[in-house]
């Protein structure tokens, strides 16, 4: 996205609270000086490892893959007004890739947390009136057939009750689309379930 | 088919585990580690890294270094007459106490009822608090005040993380002290967190420094509790009408705001992008793990080359694979760049110019147009930002003064002490406490096992030798000041240097004549023998900005 519809989005945003303008403003700073990232660091560190932890589940590891989140993002921030989204949003991106680096080269392997109340949750949004255990592992047996894409999906909208546009903004998607995927999934997940036995 | 794999219900993360990895000094520190190792690890040299910039001001005054002949000068002597700092006067009332921002972010806290008188009794109405500071290399060394410490017959140097001076009047003579057990604190920013220093005060009877224990340090983030303003001095003291404080988070964000975006609008402004340059087959090129940062004017630091060109005086190929204590690249004059060499104390030094190679030279091109391009855009933005947001400002601080003027304009001047100091660097302000009015200091005994001895004489233009009273040595990169003064006999000055760090300085004579000492006055002193330095442009600077801006153009 060029820098004009970055400009754009912003001009259109007319009631952009007082917040937006500050992060703006301390990313224009660090742009200049590397220094001048604490205040982005301490703004966002909690939920880049918040988002790492629920894909490792391992505190040392997410540590360390927190710490070099943010030393890519800084190396790379220059670059970041093309990006045309929120910086939070361009963080998550960072840190979904280098997981998936990450995964594919072995150093760490794919976990997807899960609480149960999350569950009953989706199987309320798939229309699935009772929620038992025989249900509740049912509905496990079919995520764990989702395709990764699918699953990122399923688990950012209900493991992490994120909204749709925020996940469009990650997945590189959009919002729309987020939002269609997701129910489609669920459908699939209606029917993977009466399958299973 | 892979299956995923879910963990049910898992641990929780605690607020404990996310802060225990979460310290932004140590992931810059790490940033700036990566940003080099990214660049030896491509060019797979073994180079040598830049020293990064001192944080502390080191401020140093060495007696002869043999230690045979005494010092001449006396215990304080400012060094060029009429530069000493002048006193910050603050009229306050005693028993109401005081707390002060000093314009360089200083905070003083007073207690109440906190003097007595000569006698010893408890001191009531109005008082004078005289302060003034010395925070960096040139004013301590315009202070005259002396930076040994004698212990047990052994003399120290020390480095200086800040030096205060403080007195309390009840008349323009009488001086009051501080009452058994009260004791002032004086907060000083600092850019420097090491634990290290211990805290001083000057015994004026000893003529020695009394070490008075531990300063404590606390972030320069911490809400600062807003000060009174202070009372004008007056025979009987009034009762005070304090305003009420506004502490308004939407005054406070936007203000910030504008500055940063200010800043922003400047930084582009200036901000002139160096048009990348091919290099050529017959050049010799350095890639070096440097800090980049100094360079904002190349778009790709991560891809740059340095370029000496073919048959350059003094060059020789063999340069290229040669294991450098020190290979630096410093911008000079015009809009050239130096690449400076250094083995065993060796210096080398060569014009050079940024160029990119092979592929490496699209890419930033490419970078080039783009970054050219978006930065015209971005700045039209943000300048367009700053009037709608100065707009938003104005309208609202108007809105805030119609029910408390006192307490808005005082609420901004806070705001913008505090903004110059978040950007002048300093992170943390250190606590000294004092239960005696004089001269403190935050210091910590200086090693320096790189520096060598060295003697020279100076002469006028006629080739007149000097008789010298002092010299002062201001070292680049670590912002120190070195001060040595003459032997009772001769006419040479014996001083002690790094021989790989770049000095400017401020010659003296008897005569009280003043002098610069220039970078390349230093550069050819030898270790060996009895140098000469030629002393050129005699002038009394009438002030200490006047000095400050003189060598800050030598450098």
């Amino acid at each position: 996205m060029s820098y004009t519809t970055y400009q754009m989005q912003h001009h259109t945003h007319t009631a952009r609270s007082s917040d937006l303008s500050e992060e703006e403003a301390w990313v224009l700073a660090a742009q200049q000086d590397s220094r001048k990232f604490e205040p982005l660091y301490n703004r966002y560190y909690e939920a880049i490892y918040r988002f790492i932890y629920q894909r490792v589940n391992d505190k040392h590891s997410t540590s360390d893959i927190t710490s070099e989140v943010f030393i890519k993002a800084l190396s790379s921030l220059k670059s970041f007004s093309h990006q045309g989204i929120p910086f939070s949003s361009w963080l998550f991106r960072i840190a979904r890739n280098m997981l998936i680096d990450r995964f594919r080269r072995g150093k760490n392997h794919r976990v997807i947390n899960v609480e149960t109340s999350a569950l009953a949750g989706m199987a309320e949004e798939a229309e699935v009136t009772t929620v038992d255990e025989d249900k509740m592992n049912r509905m496990l047996q079919c995520l764990e057939e989702l395709a990764d894409d699918d699953m990122q999906l399923i688990e950012m909208r209900y493991f992490e009750k994120r909204s749709f546009k925020e996940i469009g903004e990650i997945l590189e998607i959009t919002e729309n689309n987020a939002k269609v995927r997701t129910y489609r999934i669920l459908d699939k997940m209606k029917n993977l379930m009466i399958s299973v036995k | 088919m892979k299956k995923n794999k879910f963990n049910i219900n898992p641990t929780p993360v605690t607020p404990d585990d996310i802060e225990a990895g979460k310290d932004f000094g140590a992931f810059h520190n790490k940033y700036e580690a990566s940003q080099r190792g990214s660049l030896m690890r491509r060019i797979g040299l073994p180079l040598a890294a830049v020293a990064a910039a001192a944080i502390v001001i080191v401020v140093l005054l060495f007696k002869a270094p043999d230690g045979e002949t005494k010092m001449v000068a006396q215990f304080i002597e400012p060094p060029i007459k009429g530069l000493e700092r002048n006193y910050e006067e603050i009229s306050f009332v005693v028993e109401d106490g005081l707390k002060m921002d000093m314009p360089s972010g200083t905070i003083i806290s007073v207690p109440a009822n906190a003097f007595v008188d000569a006698n010893g009794n408890p001191y009531k109405g109005a008082a004078k608090l005289k302060y003034r500071e010395y925070t960096d290399a040139l004013s301590i060394a315009l202070s005259g005040i002396p930076m040994t410490y004698d212990s047990a017959g052994v003399s120290y140097t020390f480095e200086s993380a800040g030096m205060f001076d403080m007195v309390v009047m009840s008349d323009a003579t009488t001086p009051l002290s501080l009452a058994n057990g009260a004791v002032v604190s004086v907060g000083m920013p600092a850019t420097s967190e090491d634990n290290g220093f211990n805290v001083y005060e000057l015994d004026t009877a000893t003529k020695n420094w009394a070490l008075r224990g531990k300063d404590s340090i606390a972030p320069v983030a911490e809400e600062v509790e807003p000060a009174p303003a202070p009372t004008k001095l007056a025979a009987k003291p009034k009762p005070k009408k304090e305003p009420v404080a506004v502490n308004d988070a939407k005054l406070q964000r936007l203000f910030n705001t504008i500055k940063v975006i200010g800043d922003s609008i400047d930084y582009y402004k200036n901000l002139s992008l160096l048009k990348p340059m091919r290099s050529s087959t017959e050049g010799h090129h350095f890639n070096l793990a440097m800090k980049y940062s100094a360079f904002p004017e190349l778009v790709r630091n991560d891809l740059v080359s340095w370029e000496v060109a073919a048959f350059t005086k003094d060059f020789e190929p063999n340069f290229k694979t040669t294991r450098w204590d020190t290979s630096a690249v410093t911008r000079v004059k015009g809009n050239g760049y130096n690449l400076q060499l250094i083995k065993a104390g060796i210096e080398r030094n060569f014009p050079c110019k940024p160029v990119y190679q092979g592929q490496h030279y699209a890419v930033a091109v490419k970078y080039y147009e783009e970054v050219s391009a978006a930065n015209v855009e971005r700045l039209a933005y943000i300048e367009n930002r700053r009037k709608e947001l100065q707009a938003e400002y104005d309208a609202y601080k108007t809105e805030l003064m119609a029910s408390n003027k006192d307490a808005v304009i005082k609420q901004e001047k806070q705001l913008e002490n505090k903004y110059n100091l978040n950007t002048s660097q300093n992170t943390v302000y250190r606590f000294v406490a004092v239960d005696k009015m004089g001269i403190w200091n935050i210091d910590q005994i200086y090693k320096q096992p790189e520096y060598v001895k060295a003697e020279t004489e100076f002469v006028d233009s006629k080739g007149e030798v000097l008789t010298m009273h002092r010299m002062i040595l201001f070292e680049k990169g670590v912002k120190a000041s070195f001060e040595f003064f003459k032997m009772p006999t001769g006419n040479t000055m014996r001083f002690m240097y790094n021989p790989n760090s770049s000095y400017t300085g401020i010659g003296i004579t008897v005569e009280g004549k003043v002098f610069l000492i220039k970078p390349s006055d230093m550069k050819p002193i030898k270790t060996e023998g009895i140098n000469t330095i030629k002393a050129k442009d005699f002038f009394l600077p009438k002030s200490e900005q006047e000095l400050r801006d003189k060598l800050d153009g030598l450098a």
